[in-house]
């Protein structure tokens, strides 16, 4: 854990960090507090490609890029579950994905980015906090297996399946109240 | 720039440069506000706005002008007249009364396309004459009845007469625009090496320039051609290059445009630098369309938003390649793999596909050999905990006109769902021989 990560880990359990800031957020299936815009928001777990499927369903204004490291996503099935496929650009963007996502956050043609290279460097990942910010772009890191300690990650959310949809473990919340 | 106030009769413009220009760019700038129009050399412009008031004012032509002249870096003498060789004196001399300018204008009554030497020349003869009478202006000319004019001078002073009072209209000739929009520099020597930065200035210049003529004229760029050129030597193994770039979207922004061939010249300016000074720099339209079916909505921005996703997908596909950034066109085939082909432009997909199909893993993956042993399925070896399996989902025969090399007799396949501990589902699919194949999961 950084220096930074610490900190704000610190200040949460003191209480000095006020949770209940709220950004303007986007309707998320099974997630009350809804999905922050402009932030960087990482979701892990078995199920949470439906849930984002799902959540593009709900917002069915957004458009989405759809950036993947090999094309692994079946567009019929997005179709399937009641997304609009003219809403969405895909694109096979590699490993080395970082200028491209940059340009396509930096554009604001996209409200919603979700991509599966998994990111370890923590200043991409707070130049992303920042571009997002200022797009109001939000950025959906789905790479990962296991959930990042990086401190510009608003919201991260560990899907999994429940018998009546998605069982969403909030691992963080930077806006809105914790559920 | 001086600009002569309007006059309500007013028919022609004459925009007239101090200095020799590419009048031929000008005219095809103003050509958003007429069709007829024509040039003097590399001295002048003359648009014909009686016919367009309709649309445009005086007032707001005269404003939209000096900002197409203003982007174009030019600074130019305006002026309304009734008449082309009207417009041409006012402007060159930048006056609105003819009557207390010398005779020596009446050169540019006679032949205001300065293409009539012998013209020229009787006129100037003319004028001598007049001056040795003791008259020196076109007020004192004009009073001059026209019978004693044709007895003396013949008919060029009775031409000059009848040009000065507005008594006869000039035909006009014909001008047309260039068939090729092309736009070149040259660097004078040493002025700077291979560096990017320079050289996309110079190029968003002309690309401005190259916009504003496509603009004028309804069309987009689908095809542009750089050509850079540096001094030859033997350290130079590139001293000419070429780039063709073929726009996935017409482009109609030099901001478009020039990120996409940003991107080709890094990348080439990184592989092979120039060791030598550049020379040359040249900017060519290869292709272009129509592009007035994407008038802007007052209402809300879609043209706006599409013709940025345009040049974001333009420039995306020069970084990754063509095929690698696209929409998903939804084809009817029940093989999940080949039920859906890229696509250029956003398709709706069709209705009902749910009644057809069973429900598609999110993911699908290159056909990969798996073994199913007891409670485990083996992937790559590693054997999963099977949780639950379904029941037969679908058979999907067909395909065989494919001929895939690398599954053979796969042309029947029952497809099942399995769920394997830790919350995972993956779909496989067994051919008539009781092998199994991974075809895909869900996320």
């Amino acid at each position: 854990m950084g220096s930074a990560e610490k900190l704000h880990h610190l200040k949460l359990i003191v209480g000095a960090v006020d949770t209940t800031v709220r950004r303007d957020s986007f309707a998320a299936p099974d997630l009350a507090s809804g999905v922050p815009k402009g932030t960087v928001v990482e979701i892990t777990g078995p199920r949470k490609y439906e849930w984002y499927i799902a959540f593009l369903k709900q917002n069915p204004e957004l458009r989405c890029f759809w950036a993947e490291r090999q094309p692994q996503v079946l567009p019929t099935s997005l179709h399937q579950r009641g997304v609009r496929l003219e809403n969405i650009t895909f694109g096979i963007l590699g490993d080395d994905c970082f200028v491209s996502l940059r340009k396509i956050i930096q554009s604001q043609v996209y409200q919603v980015v979700l991509t599966t290279t998994p990111f370890k460097e923590l200043k991409m990942l707070r130049a992303f906090q920042l571009l997002t910010e200022k797009s109001n772009t939000t950025l959906f890191l789905a790479g990962s297996k296991e959930a990042t300690n990086a401190w510009p990650i608003s919201l991260q959310l560990n899907i999994t399946q429940s018998s009546r949809g998605f069982k969403i473990d909030v691992l963080k919340q930077k806006y809105g109240a914790l559920e | 720039m001086n600009v002569e106030p309007a006059a309500s009769s007013a028919r022609v413009v004459c925009i007239w440069f101090d200095t020799p220009v590419a009048t031929q760019k000008v005219a095809e700038v103003c050509l958003r506000f007429s069709s007829q129009i024509c040039t003097r050399q590399d001295r002048a412009v003359f648009v014909e706005i009686a016919k367009s008031k309709r649309l445009f004012s005086t007032e707001s032509f005269l404003a939209r002008l000096r900002v197409s002249l203003r982007r174009l870096g030019l600074t130019a003498r305006i002026a309304l007249g009734h008449d082309i060789a009207d417009a041409l004196v006012c402007a060159k001399n930048g006056v609105i009364d003819l009557n207390g300018l010398p005779l020596s204008v009446l050169t540019d009554f006679i032949d205001p396309f300065e293409t009539d030497s012998v013209s020229r020349k009787y006129t100037d003869r003319m004028i001598d004459a007049f001056q040795d009478v003791g008259i020196h202006t076109v007020g004192d000319f004009k009073k001059i009845p026209l019978s004693e004019l044709i007895s003396r001078f013949g008919p060029i002073a009775a031409i000059a007469k009848q040009r000065v009072h507005f008594e006869v209209s000039m035909v006009w000739p014909y001008w047309r625009p260039e068939e090729v929009i092309t736009e070149k520099t040259d660097f004078p020597h040493f002025a700077f090496y291979g560096e990017m930065e320079p050289l996309l200035f110079e190029m968003k210049k002309q690309l401005d320039h190259i916009f504003q003529r496509l603009w004028s004229r309804g069309r987009k760029a689908q095809a542009i051609r750089v050509r850079v050129h540096s001094e030859i030597n033997s350290l130079n193994p590139h001293p000419f290059r070429e780039f063709n770039f073929e726009f996935l979207f017409a482009q109609s922004t030099t901001k478009g445009a020039l990120n996409i061939i940003k991107e080709r010249l890094f990348t080439d300016f990184e592989k092979k630098p120039f060791t030598t000074p550049l020379e040359t720099l040249e900017t060519t339209v290869t292709a272009h369309v129509p592009g007035l079916l994407a008038q802007k909505s007052l209402l809300n921005r879609n043209e706006e938003t599409d013709e940025q996703m345009q040049a974001l997908l333009g420039q995306l596909i020069e970084i990754h390649g063509q095929g690698q950034i696209y929409h998903a066109e939804i084809v009817e085939d029940r093989r999940p793999e080949r039920s859906w082909k890229k696509s250029t432009t956003p398709q709706p997909g069709p209705s009902g596909l749910n009644l057809v199909f069973p429900l598609r893993p999110t993911h699908v993956v290159r056909a990969e050999r798996i073994h199913l042993t007891g409670d485990y399925v083996h992937i790559r070896g590693k054997p999963h905990k099977i949780i639950s399996r379904s029941g037969l989902i679908e058979r999907i025969s067909g395909g065989w006109h494919d001929k895939p090399d690398d599954l053979e007799n796969s042309f029947d396949r029952n497809y099942y769902n399995i769920e394997l501990e830790g919350g995972l589902r993956i779909c496989v699919f067994e051919t008539p021989d009781g092998l199994f194949f991974l075809q895909g999961y869900y996320g």
